[in-house]
């Protein structure tokens, strides 16, 4: 199967790093935040590494990956098993960025990145509803998707300078 | 380019369809069985608890920094509104140790203990993950069944009750705070003793249901645990009442909106269950044993006691 790849560059490098900036925004957001006072919920934010997921990426270890984490938050914030791992999933099928022909820019990305949030907000509230028969609370939803989209621009911006300064230029997208 | 290989492509759905179904199945029955996972999840706290507890270490540091940032602003108004409630304070503590001699005494000639339940040990831990999310509202604490912490345990922050705990693993637990769907909590209200449960919805402010007399609740009212359930202690502090969309009354909880990191853990034991195998039916028949044993015995109509 690695042969497929062949014309990749560094499918792997890519895979390993968007598993840590996963790894990352999933132990992100099982931590308890307190930001003057105010007690910040950032259970979307591994989202953003979904978005951000780089389109030269093996698709089934990816898959696996996106699998695997869903689970582990899932577990982390003792969720229903299976839940996140679906919304995951499901953001990962609809926007596959294995399928993406051009590299990110800013600005495709934030428009990708309110797309998938819209997404899993539906996601969330529909699977909470058959799930667990009840439905999610609006508000700490929105502001949960509002707080995450506001550090969109942030976790990109590291995001870029890690590739710019720490990786090898013929090997960055 | 893989892109346009249809093989890949192939593999890539068979990946996505399989996930699908592992996960639509794990859901479905993680949903419909509480103890499915039970295991695998008080496995995953405890190798959580350590790791989340380290990573938290230069966020708490953070947060400190901003917190006396903030305090040491406003501690110029903060110790003119002190001094005032310190002189209020000294004047209630002397009626407070008058009262305490009184009450001491009176117990003494009724022999009456009305002593609260309350234990006197805390067992301290740190809330290493909290969870604010649109179905769950839950903790992990770094403290375990090591420090004698049990299942059903009233975890407490310096404002007032945060939860209880659900699950209690060897150096870790988890604890359902009040703001959780699941979450059922015998309250009372401190100005008129009334009684009613107050139950979790997912948000800030959790409901205040099956009031014993609705109108004795109004909004300001302080709420405390009852103890009416047998499963927490009389007294703890929980939060006041506030009135809700639809008119509705809630609570807004002591801990809401405030930095938890230190808690601590009552050891309070629940009141017994009685014994299941002395069910009602055999209390009756024993009872109408014993009655007709005694009836028997002294040919007269002398019950049993215990039995009217």
């Amino acid at each position: 199967m690695a042969g497929q790849y062949s014309s990749s560059p560094n499918a792997r490098g890519k895979t390993i790093r968007a598993v840590f900036i996963l790894f990352f925004l999933t132990i992100l957001a099982a931590l308890n935040l307190n930001i003057l006072g105010q007690s910040v919920a950032l259970s979307l934010l591994p989202l953003i590494g979904i978005c951000l997921w780089p389109r030269y990426a093996h698709p089934v270890i990816s898959i696996i990956v996106i699998f695997l984490f869903g689970l582990l938050l899932d577990f982390l914030t003792n969720d229903a098993l299976g839940f996140r791992t679906l919304i995951y999933l499901i953001i990962f099928s609809v926007f596959r960025p294995d399928t993406r022909s051009k590299q990110h820019t800013f600005g495709t990305a934030f428009v990708q990145w309110l797309g998938i949030i819209i997404l899993a907000l539906v996601a969330v509230y529909f699977l909470g509803w058959v799930g667990r028969s009840v439905r999610p609370d609006l508000l700490s939803l929105g502001y949960q998707a509002l707080l995450t989209t506001t550090l969109f621009p942030l976790i990109y911006f590291i995001r870029h300078i890690f590739r710019y300064f720490l990786i090898d230029p013929d090997d960055r997208y | 380019m893989y892109r346009n290989d249809p093989d890949s492509t192939n593999r890539v759905t068979i990946a996505l369809i399989v996930a699908f179904v592992l996960a639509t199945v794990i859901f479905i029955t993680d949903k419909n069985s509480n103890r499915a996972f039970q295991k695998s999840k008080s496995m995953t706290d405890q190798t959580a608890a350590p790791v989340l507890s380290a990573l938290s270490t230069p966020i708490r540091a953070t947060e400190d920094f901003f917190s006396r940032f903030k305090d040491r602003r406003r501690a110029l108004e903060e110790n003119i509104v002190l001094k005032q409630e310190l002189y209020q304070l000294r004047e209630a503590k002397d009626r407070a140790n008058i009262m305490a001699m009184k009450l001491a005494r009176f117990e003494q000639i009724l022999k009456a203990d009305i002593g609260t339940d309350i234990p006197t040990k805390k067992i301290s831990a740190r809330a290493v993950s909290e969870i604010d999310g649109p179905f769950v509202r839950a903790a992990l604490i770094n403290a375990g069944t090591h420090k004698g912490i049990k299942i059903g345990h009233p975890v407490m922050t310096v404002d007032g009750l945060y939860g209880h705990v659900v699950r209690a693993g060897i150096n870790s637990s988890r604890v359902l705070r009040l703001g959780d769907l699941n979450s059922r909590i015998a309250i009372m209200s401190s100005n008129s003793q009334a009684t009613a449960i107050l139950a979790g919805n997912n948000s800030d402010f959790p409901e205040i249901s099956f009031m014993s007399d609705a109108s004795a609740w109004a909004v300001g009212d302080v709420v405390i645990t009852s103890g009416d359930d047998g499963v927490l202690p009389r007294g703890l502090p929980i939060g006041t009442v506030i009135r809700r969309a639809k008119n509705t009354l809630g609570v807004e909880l002591n801990v809401e909106r405030k930095p938890i990191d230190w808690v601590w853990v009552y050891p309070f034991d629940p009141i017994a269950v009685p014994e299941e195998s002395l069910n009602e039916t055999e209390l009756i028949l024993d009872g109408v044993n014993e009655a007709e044993t005694v009836q028997t015995e002294n040919n007269s109509l002398v019950q049993p006691a215990g039995n009217p």
